[in-house]
This record gives C-alpha cells, structure tokens and sequence, in this order.
C-alpha cells in the first residue's frame, strides 16, 4: 500500500530526526500526543456516538426538522445582517474616512473583548417585558424574545468580525484602482459598484463564513432572549444536561457543522474564482484613499454615530442594571448585587483561574507548535498545522458535547474537574494564538536560527535563545487573546460545569434566567472590567504595537 | 542642496513660447500651481507652459513635487494656488471624471476582476459609446499594441510589459486631451525598460498625444522627450529640450542631476560678458556662461565641466603637441577605473584640485586607465561652464 510506504519513510524520518535532536522530537511527540488527546480524540468519539437510528430519529421528527430549520434561518439572517453592518463600518473607516474615524474604530471591538450574550442580556433590560426602553419610556406591553430579539442580540453581537475581516479586505484595495475608474470617468456611486465591491466580495464570503460559525455555535443568546423559538446549540444542550440524551446531543451538535461546512465549501469555491483579484503591477507610490461625495461621507458617519449609541447604550444599561436593585420596578442605587455575587459566591473567582492557566497553556502550547510546524519542518508537521487549527471551524457547542462524551469515562475521567474546563479553553483558542505566532514566524527570516545553530546551538536551545525572545510579543498576544476570551466563554462549557466548578458566565445566565437581572448585570460588569483590565496591562507593556484583533 | 536651488524662473521666457501674439497658443499651461501637504509645500509656485503634442517630461529627484504636480493635472488633488488651463480652459474644481486627461499609473492600477478587453472598454462605458462602436474602438487600440490576443486574459496573466501596455491601451482607448504618465516604466526589467521607451516614444509620435511624462530617471527624460522639466523642492529649475538640459544647464543642481559632473573651483581674471577668462592652477583658459549669469572680476567661481569633455594625451607625443593656450592642462594619478564597455571613466588626482576628477577615456587607451598611472587631460578653450558661487 503507497499510503502505509509513505507512513513508514515518515516516521523513519521521524526517527532519524531522533537521533539528530532528541529535545526537538521529543518536544513534537509530546505536542502531537496532546492534539491527538484533545482536538482528535473527543471529535472522533463525538462522530462515533449516535447510531444509525439515532440519525433517523434526528431527520425524520417534526421537532428537530424544525430546529434545524430555525437555526438556519437564524444563521441566514444574523449572517446577513452582520456583514451588511460590519461592510458598511468597515467602508466608512477604510475608504470614506468619516471624521473621527479612529474612535469609531474602537467601538466594534468591544463585543469582541466582552462575552457574546451580554448583548441580549442588554437587549432584555432595555426592551424585555420590564425592558427600560419598551416599559418605562414607551409604556409598551412588547416584548424582544423571540426570533427578533435573537437576530438583533447576535448582530451586534458579531457584526465586529465581519468588520475586522472586511476591513482588511478594503484596506488591500489600491487606492488607485478607484482612482484610475474615477479618471476614466466614474463617478463615486459607479466607482463602487464596479471597482470596490467586486474586490470586496471574497472578503466578504470571508468574513461571512466567520460570522455564520459564531453564530451556529453561539448558545448564550438563544439561551437568553429565544424564548421559546429554538436552535440546535440550545436544545442539544436541554438534551443532554435534561435528558441524558448523549447520542441526540451528538447528534444536534453534528448537525452544526453541516452548515458550517457548506459555507466553508462556497467561500473556498468563491476564492477560487477570484485568484484572480491577486493584486498586479509591482510597486508604486500608493495614494490616500479617494474622496468620497460628502452626502456620503456624513450618510455613513450618521451610520457609525447610531450604531455606536447603540453599542454604548448596552454597556451603559448594565453598568446601571449591576446597582439597580429589581430592574423596571426599584431604581434606586445598591452595592447588593455585587456582594451576593462577588464576595459571596466564587463564579469569577473560577472564571480568572481556569482562564488564566487556559491562556497560559494556550500560549505556550502555540508558539511551540509553530516553531515545530514553521521552523524545524518535521515529517508530519503539516498534519500539526492542520490538526491545530481545527477547532477554529468546531462550533462551541460541539466541543462541549464531544468533551462530555469523551472524558466521561476512564482512562481519562475528567468530567466535574476544572482541568476539562481549562483545556476546553486551550483548544477553542488555540487556532487564533497558533495564527498569531505563525504569522511572526513568517515574517522572521529563517537565516537568523540557522546562523545561531551554525553556532552551535541546538534545535530547542535556538528556539530558547533566538526565537523566543523574537516572540515573546506574539507569545504574550495569544496569552491575553486567549484570556480574554476564556473569562467570557459559554458554548463550550456550559456542557462541562458542575457543582464546584461553575463559572461566571454560565452564572449571569442563570442569575438572568431566573430574573436576577442585578447580580447577573453585576457579575457582567466584573467580567468586562477584568477583560478591560487585563488589556489595559498588554496594552502599557506593549504599546500599540500589536493589533489583537487584526488576525 | 538648498543653496543650488533656484527662484521660480519666467515660464515665457524659459519656453520660448509666443503667446502674446496667439501664433503658438499652449495647449497646457500650469499658472503659479503651489499645494501644500500640512506644512511641507510640495509644489512651489510652478508655471509652465505644454504645446500641443509635444512629449514634456517632469524630472526631478523624489520629494521634488512631480507626482504631486501630475495628480493635480488628474484632478486628484485640488491646488492651493493657481491654476492648471487646458486649451485656454481653468480646470479648478473640476473632479477627475469631468476632465478629459487620462492617467498611466505607475502600478499601472489595472482592474484585477475584469479582462484586458473589459479594462479598455471601462471608460467608453461610462461614456455611453455604444456596444459595436466601444467594440470596434477597444479592438482598434488592441491591435495598435499588439494585444488582440490577450483581450480575454486577465490582468495577472500577463507578464509586467504587457500589463503596461493594457494601462497605456485603457488611457489612449478614451483619446484623451493630455495623457499623464507617472514613472510607467519603473516596474519593467532593465532591458524591457528600454525597448518599452522606444515604443512609447513611438506610440506617442503616432497619435500626437500632448503627454505629460513623470520619472525620476534621467535616461527616460532625455531619450523621450521634447521638453524637460527639472524640478527640485517644488520649484522649476530649468525648462528645456533634452539637449541644452545636458550641455547647458542653468545651474549646479541641473548640472549635477543630469549626467555626472565635475565642478572645478575656479577664480575669474576679467568678467568677459559670454565668454570670461578664468584662471585655473595658474592656467588661464576662456569657458563660457549661462546668459544673465555673467560674473564680476576676481571671484572665486565653479567650472563644471562633464567627463567627456577633457582631452587625453594617450601618449608623450600627443602630450608635446599641446599648446598652452589651447586650454587648460592638468597632470594627475589614476586612483581607480571604471571600465564601462564603450569607454573607460578614471577618476584622478590632480594637485591642486581637492576632489578627484571623473574623467572618459576612450576604450583603446586602456593602459592609461591602470590605477597609478600618470596621464594629462585637457579642458579646451570654451568647454566648461561657470557658475557664481
């Protein structure tokens, strides 16, 4: 067999690469055993857990058709919305360059640094039955659950991926293709629609395949503002912690992919076409983006301007939800809700713990792989690469379920402890820590470590002196993306929790499920506030030099 | 650099050009054009006047305003002061798709989702030529560049000189009033660079397009051209055939930018009107000087003189046939030689003289050019020029 030759010359590589430099090899079994042990493992006992039966039990009741049916809807239309917003922003800060441009630049990154959910629970205090908006305001008996208050909550709530997709897509259009359109006679609104958006569309398709797969995975706003309308992650969830249904909760989580895949599919089809877009000619001096008719730069400043109340407003109504004591009836100011939920209980105690060894872990974990995988060209180290940056396209949901299935079980009983939690969070942030080194990596020449082991250093001992020093920035980029994102993770671990181990943002779901609206805006607000925190640290250690959310 | 740079100069008096009496009405002008980028005045009070098919080159270093002066000809950028004319017209305020000038952009900015056909064909589109004309014009310009078979391959399947040639196709397609080019050839291959010229230069001939040329390169300028440009800091330094910009520059900047350039210090024996007497190492010689430059008596002056304009005694005997009054004889050492194929360019040390001097010899007296060797040159009377200090 050709496959089994090739595997044997590989690993008589592997072996000769031994004998050569044992630190090296023995660092890329121990990384290759993890990935095997935590990324391929749990996603292979979650593919192989429903039967047959299981499947047509899935495809053939009315119930789950109409789930299914619900979460693409839902998907389509939070998608859709997204990109238009994310498109629009990232066109008035990129190419219109509406006046106060980088302040606006600020604002769709704060959904990316807060969890997900904050959004609809927002959107519950300003327009829920009690909502400020609809009861006190308007004296409207309304209210947003449902489908609309969900496609609202994950618009805003992902329309910052798109935008920082989007926006690296217009800012690689040369300017002077606008200008050579404009001297060939176009106007502004012909400049764009032929020029600029044809450009634009991979990007697009981009940006739209990253929002579809938060969207699927996204489980703290159906949870919250649904109501009754349901998706896959919410009830593969009520399957398994409700009803035990292990292998209908595999199910549901694997149908999530489907999509996610399809999108995948077209987006690739989609670049495919479009090699072409390639940028030609070689260098020239490239000329500040052209003019925009001013009708159109105040259009879209007004755009930026509502939208950013509109993200403002969320945060302010829960700073004032978390000293509000019973919101929509009692408005007075309290401490209250944050003694019951920081001094009292350890929710945000466990989320900074088990986020703080997640990043670290995560960092670490990355930067060694792509040392291994862009440095030291292993045999099997393309599998590495791959095999790291499959959870990126992995729904949250589906990695909880595949964990709970996993590890419920010897040899590697997990379930209940907070190491499943923490490596939970390793694996959903490893892509996105694993990009940012690897692209550093790229950008350093490789003479740099071949003349240091030119020297006389060792594989490990160069990675010790020359390349960590080099990285350290990156290094310390997925450190803090990883935590950030960690402290404020749900889809995920939500499935894993128990008893002792709850953390604070399966906790201000609760707390706002069963209508504690102050301690769950409380706990909110402490939980952004690390996040800001933590940030405020990277950014005074290392200035504005690295942009975390431009990968 | 600053002290060489000169005040704006009269663009009428510097062209030649009639235009009191319309006999030779500009089809361009460039009225006290200035544009400031905060507080970096990019171009400085520029006039110029462009006739009616000619090819004008803007040369000048980077950061001189020649690019800055083309886009405000596009209608890219609006100028602070002053006015660009085209045919007697004021083109202020007037945004690029109204103005019938067409770009050539250094990374040729060719739409990178539409054909080579569909590239040609933009602008008529957005004229409103109508399909059978735009399709008998597109081919017309196709054929004229020799890209017919290229009209279906897209931009980045095609290779660097006929990615331009599809940028020139797509600007000279529109039959443009001015055709603007900004440094087109920079991205080509040494040798494509130079082929690439030729065709230009010819392309241009043919369809008596007035072109307005930007380069940085001083070959392209002089090869090209009918008039150049020379601009340093945002203002004209001289305004020129290619021919008189090499031979008789107006001052030390043009001098030392086009071509390379010795400048011999100098001290004036009688101011001459055009033709003073200067005296050198104790020689005395007669060079000539720019009109309205002339110089007093007893000053301390610089003589440029080009490499190729000394005479070399190859042998003792040519070296005894010398007269004094012929001109100036100097004696230095080779110190080092450049063997450029055609000839040979020595630099040597002369007593006296503190720089050394870059001096070509012809290729056949290449026993002279061997470093430390002794050999003598010769500025004959009335090669050299003199600029006050």
């Amino acid at each position: 067999m050709p496959v089994f030759g090739h595997l044997t010359s590989r690993i008589t590589a592997l072996n000769s690469w031994w004998r050569r430099d044992p630190w090296v090899t023995a660092t890329f079994v121990l990384i290759a055993l993890f990935m095997l042990l935590f990324i391929v493992y749990p996603l292979a006992v979650a593919i192989m857990t429903p039967r047959a039966s299981d499947w047509l039990r899935a495809v053939s009741s009315a119930r789950w058709q109409g789930t299914m049916l619900n979460t693409l809807q839902m998907a389509a239309l939070s998608t859709t919305s997204s990109v238009v917003i994310g498109f629009l922003y990232a066109y008035a800060i990129v190419k219109a360059r509406i006046p106060g441009k980088g302040l606006f630049k600020l604002v769709p990154l704060l959904p990316l640094i807060t969890p997900p959910f904050v959004s609809g629970l927002a959107f519950i205090l300003l327009f829920g039955r009690r909502g400020f908006v609809t009861y006190e305001v308007l004296g409207l008996n309304t209210n947003i659950y449902g489908w609309h208050g969900l496609w609202l909550a994950q618009t805003v709530s992902f329309f910052p991926i798109a935008f920082l997709a989007i926006s690296g897509v217009l800012r690689s259009i040369n300017p002077n293709l606008e200008r050579a359109a404009q001297s060939l006679g176009a106007r502004g609104g012909h400049t764009f629609r032929t020029i600029t958006l044809p450009l634009a569309i991979p990007g697009i398709g981009a940006a739209a395949l990253l929002v579809a797969i938060a969207v699927l995975g996204d489980f703290g706003n159906p949870m919250l503002i649904a109501g009754r309308f349901r998706v896959l992650a919410t009830e593969a969830y009520l399957q398994i912690s409700g009803w035990a249904d292990m292998r209908m909760g595999a199910v549901l989580g694997l149908v999530l992919v489907a999509p996610a895949l399809i999108f995948f599919v077209l987006q690739q089809k989609l670049q495919g076409s479009s090699s072409r877009y390639a940028t030609v000619g070689g260098r020239g001096s490239r000329m500040d983006e052209a003019p925009v008719s001013a009708w159109v730069r105040w259009s879209l400043f007004a755009f930026c301007l509502l939208i950013t109340v509109f993200m403002v407003a969320q945060y302010v109504v829960i700073l004032i939800g978390a000293f509000t004591p019973v919101w929509g009836v009692d408005y007075s100011f309290t401490w209250q809700n944050f003694e019951s939920t920081l001094v009292k209980s350890s929710q945000l105690w466990n989320s900074l713990r088990f986020a703080g060894v997640a990043a670290l872990l995560c960092a670490a974990i990355a930067t060694i792989a792509a040392f291994l995988v862009y440095r030291q060209r292993l045999p099997f180290g393309r599998a590495l690469d791959v095999i790291t940056l499959l959870p990126a396209a992995i729904p949250g949901t589906l990695l909880g379920i595949s964990y709970v299935l996993a590890y419920n079980v010897p040899p590697l009983q997990l379930t209940g402890t907070g190491a499943i939690i923490v490596l939970s969070m390793v694996v959903s942030y490893l892509p996105v820590g694993y990009r940012i080194c690897a692209a550093t990596l790229q950008q350093l020449q490789p003479s740099i470590e071949e003349s240091a082991s030119d020297l006389g250093a060792s594989g490990m001992r160069t990675f010790f002196d020359v390349v960590l020093p080099i990285i350290k920035t990156s290094f310390s980029a997925a450190l803090i993306y990883c935590f950030v994102k960690a402290i404020g993770t749900l889809s995920a671990v939500v499935f894993l929790i128990s008893h002792g181990t709850v953390v604070a943002s399966a906790s201000i779901l609760n707390l706002a499920e069963q209508g504690y609206w102050g301690a769950s805006a409380a706990l909110a607000s402490s939980l952004i506030a690390v996040a800001l925190i933590a940030l405020g640290i990277f950014r005074l250690i290392f200035g504005g030099r690295l942009n975390l959310f431009e990968i | 650099m600053g002290s060489n740079v000169r005040e704006p100069i009269d663009p009428v008096q510097s062209a030649g050009i009639r235009s009191e009496d319309g006999t030779a009405m500009p089809h361009v002008v460039l009225r006290d054009l200035t544009k400031n980028f905060g507080d970096a005045r990019a171009v400085d009070g520029l006039n110029l006047e462009i006739a009616k098919g000619s090819f004008t080159t803007l040369l000048g270093p980077s950061g001189c305003g020649k690019t800055t002066t083309l886009r405000i000809l596009a209608g890219f950028y609006e100028p602070d002061r002053g006015d660009v004319l085209i045919d007697g017209k004021s083109q202020r305020g007037l945004p690029p798709f109204k103005r019938n000038i067409s770009i050539v952009f250094q990374d040729y900015a060719l739409f990178p989702h539409m054909n080579v056909f569909d590239n040609l064909g933009y602008g008529l589109k957005l004229r409103r030529v109508r399909g059978p004309e735009r399709r008998r014009r597109v081919e017309k310009v196709l054929d004229f560049l020799g890209l017919t078979r290229f009209a279906k391959r897209f931009p980045h399947e095609l290779s660097g000189g006929q990615q331009q040639r599809v940028a020139l196709g797509r600007s000279i397609v529109m039959e443009p009033d001015v055709l603007l080019m900004d440094e087109p050839l920079s991205n080509l291959d040494a040798k494509l660079r130079i082929r690439v010229r030729t065709e230009l230069k010819e392309i241009q001939r043919v369809l008596g397009l007035t072109t307005i040329y930007v380069t940085h390169d001083q070959d392209e300028a002089l090869s090209m051209s009918d008039q150049v440009a020379v601009m340093a800091e945002g203002r004209l330094q001289q305004y020129s055939p290619p021919w008189a910009l090499y031979n008789e520059p107006v001052n030390p900047f043009v001098a030392d930018f086009v071509g390379h350039t010795n400048f011999i210090p100098v001290r004036t024996l009688q101011s001459g009107g055009e033709q003073p007497r200067v005296a050198v190492l104790g020689q005395e010689m007669v060079c000539s000087t720019r009109a309205g430059s002339a110089v007093g008596a007893a000053e301390n002056v610089m003589l440029m003189v080009r490499p190729e304009w000394f005479e070399v005694a190859t042998s003792e005997q040519e070296r005894r046939e010398w007269n004094a009054s012929e001109g100036v004889i100097l004696e230095g050492t080779v110190t080092a030689s450049d063997y450029l194929g055609s000839h040979n360019r020595v630099w040597l040390d002369v007593e006296g003289i503190a720089d050394e001097l870059a001096v070509d010899l012809p290729a056949k007296a290449i026993d002279s050019a061997e470093a430390g060797r002794k050999i003598s040159v010769k500025i004959p009377n009335g090669r050299g020029i003199l600029f006050g200090s």
